[in-house]
């Protein structure tokens, strides 16, 4: 038999129906001509069907620990062997493996009739995303004063690598307090609210609710519209322009305290 | 950063211990660091990788580089593993002699390879190739095995003939072939006893789960007493090798792994004097 075929054979055993020592030995086919024989073949072929299951339930276990600890560990296992079966690994390292979780239990009942557990999935994915994201240099408050009345205008910003918006539904983040603290968690409940999840400087993760109109805000202005397109944006919602730059300049320093904000282009050194 | 030839005793770099080697010099030689963990974009990792890099020379040790598989290269994560011994600098690279899956799958498991011709000539190219973008030699590291396909080949042979034909250096795992000789009936020594020794680089030792009539590389507990001899009996043949304890699950304090490495550095020095003996031996034969 061909490498090829023989990796392909061998890997639809692992990936096949599960096999356990109590089984017939001619259940198991030995076409793939193993010197182990019979029952003893089964027992062996059932560690690596093991270790495939196991290795990548751990995965999911270790990134979202606050749904594990809030399914137990038997309905945990469970929803991770359907994941498994619905999304194999695709990627190289196992780090990214789990990315499809929350998505699965959106979707899938039982979970899905308690669309709570799908927003904590999403929450600890995020803030999971939030430790390991790409470095990048923030603006500093004494930057942002060093800027010249003529430039504020043309100003443009982009987020953090690090930062996830995420527009909950339900009491999820509570929930995830609750349990990360070892408490027993609030019932769900709908609590819609946005939230920022971001690494802050000294590399710890932070999450705190926002206002939608400040997230809005947050959005536009880091997707290539300028500090005086948000003030012309924020004139639609304020009527009064004033209001607007203030309302605009406070986020501006409240983003940039929290380390939200990469420098950009439009801001030069000493400007 | 201290980059020098690699010796002494070393230990798998886990994050539980980042504080204790950045806090106060340990007693510890170099560290290896999961080559996978770090292919991640910035944060926290990668941060704490360049502070103890500071302090410790490095070996770098993946388990996705699916060596042995019938699949294309996945020349994108060679090149992101090219670019992290860039930054990292590493002593040396090193990654399982397996596959990891097929037809684009990925396991995440150390396969077994059937011990064939055909392998022998598809994996040793792949090496090469791999040599090529990494612009150094590959170390490979002997799995643990549960099946085993009936050859006329065994797996020192089989081994052996790899990393000759693809000139490319070896890691040895004494717990893995320990592991294997039990799962397919085979004696270690044999094992030790003929693959080419002046290719060994670096030694693992761990532990596994012994269930009597077979043993699974668990690498959660300290080294068995079976493990510690086969290494006694590596050194006395081999010589010096560096060596460093491999602990992926129940991760104890940091003090406990360096007593752990002490029964290694204790064990290896014993047995350097019978090996500088069987030198001796040799040489006054010789004349
Ligand atoms: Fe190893």
């Amino acid at each position: 038999m061909k490498l090829r075929e023989w990796q392909a054979e061998f890997q639809n055993l692992v990936l096949g129906p599960a096999v356990s020592q109590d089984q017939p030995p001619e259940d198991i086919p030995n076409h793939l001509d193993f010197i182990q024989q019979d029952a003893i073949r089964s027992q062996r072929l059932e560690i690596y069907q093991n270790a495939y299951q196991q290795r990548l339930s751990e995965a999911l276990r270790s990134n979202f620990t606050c749904v594990h600890e809030l399914l137990g560990d038997e309905e945990f296992y469970q929803a991770a062997k359907k994941l498994i079966l619905y999304f194999p690994p695709q990627t190289a390292s196992i780090r990214w493996y789990g990315a499809h979780f929350p998505d699965y239990l959106k979707n899938h009942e039982p979970y899905k009739s308690c669309p709570a557990i799908a927003e904590l999935a999403q929450f600890e994915w995020a803030m999971r995303h939030a430790i390991d994201a790409k470095d990048a240099e923030r603006i500093t408050v004494e930057q942002l004063e060093k800027v010249l009345p003529e430039q504020w205008a043309n100003l443009c910003f982009k987020l953090h690598p690090s930062v996830t918006i995420l527009s909950l539904k339900w009491n999820a983040v509570q929930v995830w307090q609750a349990l990360d603290s070892g408490l027993p968690p609030p019932q769900p409940m709908e609590a819609p609210a946005a939230w920022l999840i971001y690494r802050k400087q000294n590399l710890m993760n932070a999450w705190q609710s926002a206002e939608p109109l400040e997230i809005q805000a947050l959005e536009f202005i880091t997707t290539g519209n300028s500090f005086g397109d948000l003030c012309a944006y924020l004139l639609d919602q304020y009527k009064d322009s004033q209001q607007a730059i203030t309302q605009a300049a406070v986020w501006l320093k409240t983003w940039t305290e929290q380390g939200l904000l990469l420098k950009s282009d439009s801001l030069q050194e000493g400007g | 950063m201290k980059t020098k030839a690699l010796s002494g005793f070393g230990l798998g770099l886990r994050p539980e211990h980042y504080l204790d080697f950045l806090r106060e010099p340990q007693r510890v030689d170099w560290l290896e660091i999961l080559t996978d963990n770090y292919l991640v974009p910035g944060g926290k990792p990668i941060y704490y990788l360049d502070r103890i890099r500071e302090q410790y020379p490095m070996v770098m040790h993946g388990v996705a580089m699916n060596i042995g598989s019938s699949d294309p290269l996945d020349l994108e994560y060679i090149h992101e593993v090219k670019a992290l011994a860039d930054r990292v600098q590493p002593l040396l690279v090193s990654d399982h002699l397996c596959w990891t899956g097929v037809k684009g799958a990925r396991m995440h498991d150390l396969l077994p390879l059937p011990y064939t011709e055909e392998a022998i000539i598809h994996v040793a190219d792949r090496i090469q190739n791999i040599q090529d973008i990494l612009q150094r030699r590959l170390v490979i590291e002997n799995v643990s095995t549960y099946l085993q396909a009936a050859t006329p080949m065994q797996e020192w042979e089989f081994v052996t003939a790899i990393v000759e034909q693809a000139d490319c250096e070896l890691l040895l795992d004494v717990n893995n072939i320990y592991v294997s000789a039990r799962n397919s009936n085979f004696d270690p020594r044999t094992y030790i006893d003929t693959i080419p020794m002046h290719r060994v680089r670096q030694i693992h030792l761990a532990g596994h789960s012994d269930y009597m009539d077979h043993c699974i590389d668990t690498h959660d507990q300290p080294v068995c007493d079976d493990v510690w001899e086969l290494y006694r009996y590596t050194i006395e043949r081999a010589g010096d090798i560096p060596t460093m304890i491999e602990r992926d699950d129940n991760i104890p304090p940091l003090n406990e792994l360096i007593s752990e490495l002490d029964i290694a550095r204790n064990i290896s020095s014993q047995a350097l004097l019978l090996h500088s003996n069987n030198l001796g031996d040799r040489c006054y034969e010789a004349s």
